[in-house]
């Protein structure tokens, strides 16, 4: 049974349609790639998983149906990276990263109580896991581009969640720290965790996911291994670009080279 | 060990006890001034009842209930102020500020000035809290999307605006100018020479929006990392903003219609204590309601000691303080309002 | 600045700017049409007298008073009001106005009577230039400032004798009052908590009747606040109750609703005197007077009351 299956999934937003019959399923231990243009659709299919937007068609997870599910028990089994940096107060590090247990957290009453000891060791793992314990005390507005990238990202990994929906997560990062994220995401899912991602870097896209869904105007346009999704003829048409591809150390890379006249439509 | 299972559940408590401990010894000082020239030990008397019947008269009736609305409305300014805050993601955001207070000023002024407080004078509290719901669910509606200090703060100078407007027009049409100017000076805010009815008048009210507040605060926290993840996270941001919004409209208001308006209390202590509870917007929301109790108490004493030819309107003395304070909090924040 | 936000004056000073109501204009009905017929035929008839118009509810209680009536050209609205005016109903036989500028320039009067803090005397220069001219009636702080501005305003109006003979009869009715020694404390109150101290008229008043004004023995100067708390520690032998009569007020402010004066009104005696009935310190001053004066003598029958229970 697959992790998480989409079945004829349709957003119509402001009276623009966003979405539009979209199936697809996300195995356990996945890393699945949402690669597209701008506007293509990618954020909005994340967000309709996170279920923060109205959608038509059928969301499970675990053979579940999400829009049935409380919103508690659905916190603890899907975690959400938003795309941008929204962090408002200068909070520490470490209670950014605690905010993560929240949906582990009892009734209002018990809400101010001490967290339990799982909360505390999920917390200490995250930090572990992004590198970032060293920076516990710090406050959130202190830190770099890439150490809020990475905290922000602890805080998701805190949830403990079997699935992560993560909203371009390396797009404000230098190449190390993009490099740093994708391998933990990496290992979130070597661990037996999903994860979608959205991603506008095609290398990292091609080397770390294991299936890529490249959409156009809210449409499906390939679904498949990288080196299948990836094609210079799906480059042409739906980015307009010419690539330069190739591979290194068993890995391929796409290389975005020169601006072509792309085919109206898609394929 | 790690400040979670440390620092951090202690320190707001060990925050709140102090704060506690403040407002009640200040309360005792509260009771000690007043235009009766009494001393501690007559104030003792009173207060215990053991002392002359004019002494009980006074501390009881005239000072207890004065320390009692300087209690109710610190509370309510300060947990509002502080939860509006944390909803609107914006240290800016005061009752007083945006509209709120004078909103329910105007349903006051109404009562008043149709006179139906002799029906019942529980319309006053009513009509004061319905308008300033109104006005806190509007404020809500213009700022929700992208709320900056900007779009905040002129949204909160609509509102005032016409709050004010409104009122003048019921002043300007009132027919009894006496009443008229009776009105204007209550609009200004004071908690002297009042009794322990109005006390009753506001007192459940107040409890409920406290309670209503304190219920969001850690939701509040979660809402730090924006509504979408705060909505993954299991936050319900319906029930957090209808707890903030009624909340925040139930004390207020409630205050408002037995005081008139006193300002700026919501804005300075948060801004003050927002540091000794880790920046965290829910943890705020108890040590700043406590904070704001002891705000008012302070300035309702500074009033009494200051040598004036007439005692001073509470709510100017706030204003006096309050308006230079924001406006550094804005020179501060200039880069992101322009 | 302490006396904006303190207490307010008693309404009376309130009660002198015009325009502050808010009554649809009532421009001539058919009575005041034909009483405005009727002045212009009288006053073409005896040419002497100037025209007046006065543009506050207190100009209008004067001139009302001494003026011929075919000399009052218009009215303020407010003295048209019988909710704030007890001449209502003779001051509807004139014809009213919103005291501007732009009345007065319509109306031409001769003299134009004003209170003096009325925004538009900047346009003294022009106004004169229309043949109008503006006098200020003053503020009264005592009854002889009361009694000299009537006599004053009567002679400048061309009606020194009228003014003479009011205010002669005035100040006789009032000497007759002050023959006869009251030595009680009394407070005025207003339901706000409002009283007056020294250099009001009503602390004038208060001693011509042989009182003795607690605000002023507190200390307490101009129209300020009685603190509830001095109530307690020096409670007056009798209360003067000032618009306690109108129901706004009393649900309105909570001193007047304050369990502790509820308390003390019920103990020791009060006279109740009507809003309006000397709110703004003219002749009428002495039918205040005399009523508190009668009140009080049929209060205090008995023996003097024993302050303090």
């Amino acid at each position: 049974m697959s992790r998480l299956r989409i079945d004829r999934l349709a957003v119509r937003l402001g009276g623009k349609t966003r979405l539009r019959d979209l199936s697809l399923a996300v195995d356990a231990g996945e890393l699945f790639g949402l690669i597209g243009p701008n506007g293509a659709g990618k954020s909005t299919l994340v967000k309709a998983a996170a279920q923060l937007l109205p959608y038509q068609g059928r969301i499970r997870l675990d053979g579940q149906d999400l829009a049935g599910l409380e919103a508690p028990e659905r916190a603890r089994r899907i975690a959400y990276l938003s795309q941008g940096d929204v962090v408002q107060w200068p909070i520490t590090v470490e209670d950014l990263v605690a905010l993560g247990r929240h949906p582990y957290r009892g009734s209002w009453w018990r809400g101010a109580g001490a967290p339990s000891a799982e909360d505390r060791a999920a917390v200490e793992a995250a930090l572990q896991a992004t590198d970032i314990a060293h920076l516990r005390q710090r406050k959130v507005t202190e830190l770099s581009g890439g150490e809020r990238a990475r905290a922000r990202l602890a805080r998701v990994l805190a949830v403990q969640a079997p699935l992560i929906l993560a909203d371009e997560p390396v797009a404000a990062l230098d190449p190390r720290h993009q490099l740093q994220v994708m391998r933990l995401l990496r290992q979130h899912c070597d661990r037996g965790g999903s994860l979608i991602l959205v991603l506008h870097d095609l290398t990292l896209a091609s080397r770390f996911c294991d299936r890529l869904l490249l959409l156009h105007q809210g449409e499906r346009i390939a679904l498949g291994a990288p080196a299948e999704v990836l094609t210079a003829e799906s480059l042409r048409s739906v980015y307009g670009i010419r690539a330069v591809t190739g591979a290194h150390d068993g890995q391929g890379y796409v290389l975005p080279w020169a601006c072509e006249s792309p085919a109206s439509g898609g394929a | 060990m790690t400040s979670m299972d440390g620092a951090s559940p202690r320190g707001p408590l060990t925050l709140n006890l102090l704060l506690l401990g403040l407002l009640l010894a200040l309360s005792l000082v509260s009771l000690r001034f007043g235009s009766a020239p009494l001393s501690l030990g007559e104030v003792v008397g009173g207060l215990l009842g053991t002392g002359p019947e004019e002494h009980r008269l006074i501390v009881q009736q005239i000072r207890l209930p004065r320390v009692a609305l300087a209690w109710l409305v610190g509370l309510a300014l300060g947990a509002s102020g502080a939860a509006l805050q944390g909803l609107l993601r914006n240290p800016l955001a005061e009752p007083g500020l945006l509209g709120i207070s004078s909103s329910a000023g105007l349903g006051a002024v109404l009562v008043l000035y149709f006179g139906v407080t002799a029906i019942s004078l529980w319309i006053l509290p009513a009509a004061a809290m319905a308008f300033a719901l109104v006005a806190t669910l509007l404020l809500y509606a213009l700022t929700r999307a992208g709320s900056n200090n900007l779009t905040l703060i002129l949204a909160g100078v609509a509102l005032s605006s016409l709050a004010g407007a409104l009122t003048s027009l019921a002043l300007n049409l009132a027919p009894d100018p006496g009443g008229v100017q009776d009105i204007v000076l209550w609009l200004l805010g004071s908690i002297s020479d009042l009794s322990f009815e109005e006390v009753r008048l506001c007192l459940p009210f107040v409890l409920l929006g406290l309670g209503l507040l304190l219920m969001a605060a850690p939701a509040l926290d979660v809402l730090s990392l924006g509504e979408a993840e705060a909505a993954t996270l299991g936050v319900d941001l319906r029930r957090l903003r209808g707890l903030i919004i009624f909340g925040s409209a139930l004390s207020v208001g409630a205050t408002v219609a037995v005081t008139g308006t006193i300002g700026f209390v919501g804005l300075v202590v948060p801004h003050l204590l927002r540091r000794f509870v880790a920046y965290r917007p829910g943890r705020l929301l108890l040590a700043s309601a406590l904070g704001g109790a002891l705000l008012v108490l302070a300035a309702d004493i500074a009033l009494r000691l200051l040598d004036t030819p007439r005692e001073l309107m509470l709510g100017v003395v706030t204003a006096l303080v309050g308006a230079p304070f924001f406006l550094g909090l804005v020179l501060r924040s200039r880069r992101d309002l322009l | 600045m302490s006396g904006l936000q303190r207490s307010p004056p008693g309404s009376q000073r309130w009660e002198r700017r015009p325009g502050a109501t808010g009554v649809r204009p009532r421009r001539g009905t058919a009575p005041t049409r034909l009483a405005l017929v009727l002045a212009l035929c009288a006053f073409s008839a005896q040419a002497a007298l100037p025209t007046v118009v006065s543009t506050d509810l207190c100009s209008d209680f004067l001139l009302l008073q001494i003026a011929a009536p075919q000399q009052i050209l218009s009215v303020s609205r407010q003295s048209q009001d019988p909710r704030v005016s007890p001449v209502a109903e003779l001051a509807r036989r004139y014809p009213a106005n919103r005291g501007s500028v732009e009345d007065l320039l319509y109306l031409k009067p001769d003299i134009a009577l004003v209170y003096s803090g009325w925004a538009a005397k900047r346009h003294a220069a022009l106004l004169a230039t229309e043949g109008t001219r503006l006098i200020a009636v003053p503020y009264p702080r005592d009854w002889s400032d009361t009694l000299g501005t009537t006599r004053e305003i009567a002679a400048k109006i061309g009606r020194a004798e009228v003014g003479e003979a009011k205010a002669a009869d005035a100040e006789q009715r009032m000497r007759v009052l002050a023959a006869r020694a009251r030595p009680y404390r009394m407070l005025y109150l207003r339901p706000n908590g409002g009283t007056a101290g020294q250099g009001t008229y009503v602390d004038d008043v208060i001693a011509r009747l042989g009182l003795r004004n607690l605000a002023a023995e507190q200390g307490l100067s101009g129209w300020g606040r009685f603190p509830l708390e001095r109530l307690v520690t020096a409670p007056p032998d009798v209360f003067l109750l000032g618009y306690f009569d109108r129901t706004r007020s009393k649900t309105g402010s909570a001193y007047g609703r304050h369990p502790l004066l509820r308390g003390l009104l019920e103990r020791a005696p009060s006279i109740r005197i009507p809003g309006n009935a000397w709110g703004c310190g003219g002749l009428e001053l002495v039918g205040a007077a005399e009523q508190i004066a009668a009140q009080l003598d049929r209060l205090t029958l008995g023996a003097m009351p024993a302050r303090g229970d």
